[in-house]
């Protein structure tokens, strides 16, 4: 009975893992991929001293770290907020409406965002007419870009990350708020040393698994909103391999690229297991 | 608990920040509503907000007529109940003999479906691979590759493992074997986690964008999502970022046209969602719940 399973499970993940070699490969088109002569550490060499190459891992980590630093709290915070809400049908209400966002497709979010930046009729350049100003085109900003990738990445997904630490929360105790608010602790008090410190668990680990996820960043959210003009601060290592491997069919090159993010990603997921596993007393396995 | 007038005050702060919040949440998809159904010209002068202004129809009625629309549509229609039933039938099948504590060399199985959740490899690779075996510029391509999704595997296995061995046992000298065991007693179980999955699986067919750009070349073959992203970036907007001055004279409509395929796109997400709303967040509480 395992066996459709283990067809699916060898043919997709297990073979792609043999396709990388395609990295190792000189690839025409004609020959496929074990007609391909080796040329070993050839397209390596030449990624590495190619400025492209500088320019999207910077790029790739920078997102990063801004995703860490701003959309990583947000899920915290609205958590927070939402927790205190009195009334269970409100409560459930902004739960409802937040998370909405994230079963939506980056595409159609994207779209949203296009327009409502657009320099012709989004709402803030047409406030900005109407004051005499000059309409910012934002998207073609390279100061501008990645702050509207972080904020729409948070108008997208922390409702729908809030949840776990809104679970988080709920499990808490409500006697230890009982007893804080006995011994005279105010709202704000009670947050900070009860609620936070509750849900430290759930934080840490999700910070884990973000980190093992550390180099990856959505082709879709930034392939829908990149164009050219931002290429310089926008182009992460996922939509280069689009665009330059598979579309502009430089299969070996762009596939010692790939095979760098592969292998980086399962680095820093071991590493991160096991600094997991050191300070926290588990991993994610 | 009693509140003092200091807190009472944080806590209408609390609200007001929430229902601002909610109103930036929705405010997008009312908005791209009422554009659907409002003259271009309007539009374009940045008139429309929360509801229509030039009210008109047009719009869709010319989105439901043009042809790569309705085959994205059909495309797109096929690969969710493809994908569903496909991944569905994928995912039970793998996850019932990996509940069982009896099966042979289970620990070693299941590391290696679990492995697969950690590393793969990248995109580059995969098209080689769909490559050889003929998939690429297929639909299958959209639904075969992602049938296994690990992560709903180790759920529905986390359900067969509820029913008890006696239970099994007592079929077995009933004479029912593994497919009936299978079929009467551990799904009619887990139908909470399987509808649970249907729906994800659902959501993630519909919305695929990614992997069709990678590996679908041909228009007749594109799925919803890249018909309409194909539509937005000959919006005005986008010719604007693309430096594409030659707008010059609009596409009749066309601005109005782009806000209805976009909030197509959209709706039957929207629509089912208040239905199976708490579904989804059995999905992510599960998961975590495991932690």
């Amino acid at each position: 009975m395992l066996i459709p399973g283990l067809v699916l499970v060898v043919l997709f993940r297990y073979l792609p893992l043999y396709g990388i070699t395609i990295a190792f490969r000189d690839f025409h088109p004609m020959k496929g991929i074990f007609g391909s002569e080796w040329v070993g550490l050839k397209y390596f060499r030449l990624m590495f001293s190619s400025p492209d190459f500088l320019r999207i891992i910077r790029n790739t980590v920078v997102l990063n770290l801004l995703q860490l630093i701003f959309a990583f709290p947000a899920p915290i915070l609205l958590a927070i907020m939402i927790n205190e809400v009195g009334r269970p049908g409100v409560k459930r209400a902004y739960q409802s409406i937040t998370y909405l966002p994230h079963f939506i497709s980056w595409v159609v979010v994207g779209a949203m965002v296009i327009d409502f930046l657009s320099p012709r009729f989004g709402p803030i350049n047409v406030i900005l007419k109407a004051l005499g100003a000059d309409p910012i085109p934002f998207l073609l900003r390279e100061d501008l870009f990645r702050p509207i990738l972080v904020v729409s990445a948070i108008w997208k997904e922390a409702g729908y990350a809030s949840i776990v630490f809104l679970a988080s929360i709920m499990s808490i105790s409500p006697e230890l708020y009982e007893s804080a608010h006995m011994d005279g602790a105010g709202l704000l008090r009670r947050i900070w040393y009860i609620t936070l410190p509750g849900i430290r668990g759930t934080i840490a680990i999700l910070l884990v698994i973000r980190m093992a996820n550390f180099m990856q960043v959505s082709f879709e959210q930034v392939y829908v909103l990149l164009s050219p003009a931002v290429y310089e601060v926008g182009d992460v290592i996922a939509t280069y391999v689009y665009r330059v491997g598979i579309a502009g069919a430089q299969f070996s090159r762009v596939g010692a690229v790939d095979f760098f993010n592969s292998f980086v990603g399962l680095v820093l997921v071991l590493i991160t297991n096991k600094l997991a596993k050191r300070f926290l007393g588990r991993g994610l396995w | 608990m009693k509140y003092s007038k200091g807190e009472k005050a944080i806590l209408a702060l609390n609200h007001v920040a929430l229902v601002l919040i909610s109103l930036v949440m929705l405010y997008p998809f009312v908005n791209i509503l009422a554009r659907s159904f409002s003259g271009t010209q309007s539009i374009l002068r940045g008139d429309v907000s929360v509801y229509p202004v030039d009210f008109t129809t047009f719009a869709w009625e010319r989105v439901f007529a043009d042809r790569l629309f309705l085959s994205g549509l059909m495309n797109s229609t096929v690969i969710t109940l493809g994908a569903v039933v496909f991944s569905g039938v994928a995912v039970i099948l793998t996850a019932y003999p990996l509940s069982k504590s009896n099966l042979v060399g289970r620990r070693i199985l299941t590391t290696l479906f679990i492995a697969v959740m950690i590393f793969r490899g990248g995109p580059i690779a995969q098209y080689m691979v769909f490559r050889e075996l003929n998939l690429l510029n297929t639909l299958w391509v959209l639904i075969l590759p992602t049938a296994l999704n690990i992560y709903y595997i180790l759920l529905v296995q986390s359900y067969f493992m509820t029913v008890p061995d006696d239970l099994y046992a007592a079929a077995t000298i009933d004479g029912a074997n593994d497919f009936q065991q299978l079929v009467l007693i551990a799904v009619p179980i887990s139908i909470p986690i399987i509808a649970t999955i249907t729906l994800f699986n659902a959501v993630a067919h519909w919305n695929l964008y990614q992997n069709a750009v990678y590996f679908i070349v041909e228009t007749s073959k594109y799925p919803i999502m890249m018909v309409v992203q194909s539509i937005v970036r000959s919006s005005s907007s986008m010719a604007e970022i693309s430096a594409d001055t030659d707008v010059g004279i609009e596409t009749y409509g066309r601005e109005t046209i782009i806000a209805a395929s976009v909030a197509f796109a959209a709706l039957p997400i929207i629509m089912v969602y208040p239905f199976l709303q708490r579904y989804f967040v059995k999905g992510i509480t599960l998961g975590s719940i495991k932690e």
